[in-house]
């Protein structure tokens, strides 16, 4: 390992990075840095770049310049260390697996091509379903689960390989409280343990809340810092652009939907910025 | 009634074609399931049609049919993905040009042979009954084929099936799997060339497969019961064509369509017939 003067590298490492698709640039000179077991909100507006940045660090999506470390080393060196979670619009739900094989899944990066299933692969992906509590629903076939469960399992999958950099792609998107209460303390639970978590999302009261750090994109980062430092109206007006109008009221931003293009819901008050809202 | 069963098996073309038709009903429902489940049908019936090409090119020079319809088929298959992740066309699109355009030519090509109309028939719908031993031991030969591969890469094909961006990010090869399914569609659909012809191949790759998937869950038990509703249906669909004296791989894939029927009507859970019973109380669909 890099470590230059016994100094621990950084989880992640984003420098200069430009990608996109087609010849259209998506991520434009993004740069930051990541410690070990930071937990990192990525907000911003659909086709911001939040899921190319992912995929970027995952190496789905090639960078056409700049660089990603991970832990010191080039990430294309590093796919060992990354679970990832991708939207689940992206998961067909109709597949004939069950809760276990998705998470058997996950040790696919650690087996490699032809070898088979062993006792530890089991295990693993055994334990990661204990840890997001999937494990009594082993058996079931993933169509059979609710919006909830469904997150969970494929969280599952992301762990079962006990990644030490975790990438969550939406993760919050379309769950209800409980559900995204859930799956937050598991999230803050994989930090304790020395994970470091990266997620894209669109709820600012999760990041404010839960995130040790946001990251603001569109397209370039905006701003990256502490949640109370940069989710301030400039920063977010900066960001979302006409998709969110902030209106101030009893001391806080609240943040409302403009238009969505995917029609999920009608405008509905986000809390933004500073403490968490009382429920 | 034994007698009856055994009776055919006098006959060394009855041995012959039970034991190609079976080959190609396990080797097409192995692949078959996949086909189902990536929603590649309209790739099969592709690689079928324009295979004709390849046969009429072999029959017309005296070569070997089998090794001109695979030739034709692996190429259309790579052909058909290439074109469709690289110009900016979906994939219906350009397996519909290579159908029309493949068969068009196969059929222009065969126009030329002397026994135009017999040959032509028995490409569209097989001939099973005429197979040589060479002919069963070259499409048995590729049916265990197919069947090694997918077993040796099973964990990598339901992966890239499944969700094909985590695993090409998992380190699984899902550039050459892409090329691969495709491929092994081309080679399955070749096997069962003899046995049901250009215009049925797509029955006995999705049929059973579809059966199967109303009756089972997990994936490995939808394999296994595709297979065996494959044989059932091929071996049945031969004595019907034996006795009836009916053309055998139309009587095949009526068997198989049979079996469907059964399951899509009377499946223990997936079932048509109870599920309107139960529509009638309380909606049955799925949770959110």
């Amino acid at each position: 390992m890099s470590s230059v003067n016994g100094v621990k590298p950084p989880a992640l490492q984003i420098e200069g990075l430009w990608t996109g698709y087609n010849r259209q640039p998506v991520l434009e000179d993004v740069s930051f840095q990541v410690a070990v077991g930071d937990i990192v909100g990525v907000i911003g507006p659909n086709g911001s770049g939040k899921s190319t940045l992912l995929k970027c660090i995952l190496g789905l999506v090639k960078p056409w310049r700049g660089q990603i470390l991970v832990l010191g080393r080039p990430s294309s060196e590093q796919r060992r260390l990354l679970g990832y979670m991708p939207q689940v619009e992206r998961v067909d739900w109709d597949f004939p697996v069950t809760v276990g094989d998705v998470a058997l899944m996950g040790r696919a990066a650690r087996r490699g091509l032809l070898r088979r299933t062993t006792a530890e692969d089991r295990e693993a992906a055994s334990h990661a379903l204990e840890q997001v509590g999937m494990f009594p629903l082993r058996q079931r076939l993933i169509g059979e689960l609710s919006g909830g469960q469904r997150r969970r399992a494929l969280l599952a999958r992301a762990l079962a390989s006990n990644p030490a950099v975790v990438l969550l792609d939406e993760p919050m998107a379309g769950l209800d409280a409980t559900s995204q209460h859930h799956l937050l303390d598991i999230i803050g639970e994989l930090s304790a343990h020395g994970a470091t978590v990266i997620l894209s999302t669109h709820d600012l009261s999760c990041v404010s809340s839960r995130c040790r750090h946001a990251a603001c994109l569109n397209r370039r980062l905006v701003a990256f810092g502490k949640p109370e430092d940069v989710l301030n109206e400039q920063v977010l007006n900066e960001t979302f652009g006409t998709h969110l109008l902030l209106v101030h009221g009893d001391g806080q931003a609240y943040a409302y939907r403009h238009h969505s293009h995917e029609s999920d819901q009608p405008a509905s008050p986000v809390p933004a910025g500073g403490k968490e809202r009382t429920r | 009634m034994l007698d009856s069963l055994l009776q055919p098996l006098d006959y060394g073309f009855m041995q012959r074609a039970l034991l190609a038709a079976s080959l190609a009903g396990i080797a097409c429902a192995v692949i078959g399931a996949f086909v189902v489940l990536k929603g590649m049908a309209f790739m099969g019936e592709a690689v079928a049609h324009s295979s004709l090409v390849g046969m009429a090119v072999a029959y017309l020079s005296g070569g070997n049919v089998f090794w001109g319809a695979l030739a034709w088929a692996v190429s259309a298959s790579l052909g058909i993905t290439y074109i469709s992740r690289r110009a900016n066309l979906r994939l219906d699109t350009a397996i519909g040009i290579i159908i029309a355009g493949g068969f068009a030519l196969g059929v222009v090509l065969v126009s030329q042979a002397v026994n135009y109309t017999a040959d032509l028939f028995g490409f569209l719908f097989g001939n099973v009954l005429a197979a040589s031993w060479g002919e069963v031991a070259l499409s048995g030969g590729a049916a265990l084929a197919v069947v090694v591969v997918v077993f040796a890469l099973y964990k990598e094909l339901l992966f890239a099936a499944y969700d094909s961006d985590m695993a090409e990010a998992s380190g699984v090869p899902v550039r050459f799997v892409e090329y691969l399914l495709p491929a092994l569609v081309a080679v399955t659909a070749v096997v069962a060339l003899k046995t049901v012809g250009i215009m049925l191949v797509l029955a006995l790759l999705v049929t059973p497969p579809a059966t199967a998937t109303l009756l089972a869950r997990r994936l490995p038990a939808i394999l296994a019961l595709s297979v065996a509703v494959a044989l059932a249906a091929v071996i049945a669909g031969l004595y019907l064509s034996f006795y009836a004296n009916l053309p055998t791989g139309p009587s095949i894939v009526l068997v198989a369509t049979g079996f469907f029927l059964l399951a899509f009507f009377f499946a223990p859970v997936k079932g048509l017939a109870w599920r309107g019973m139960a529509g009638a109380s309380k909606t049955t669909g799925d949770p959110a």
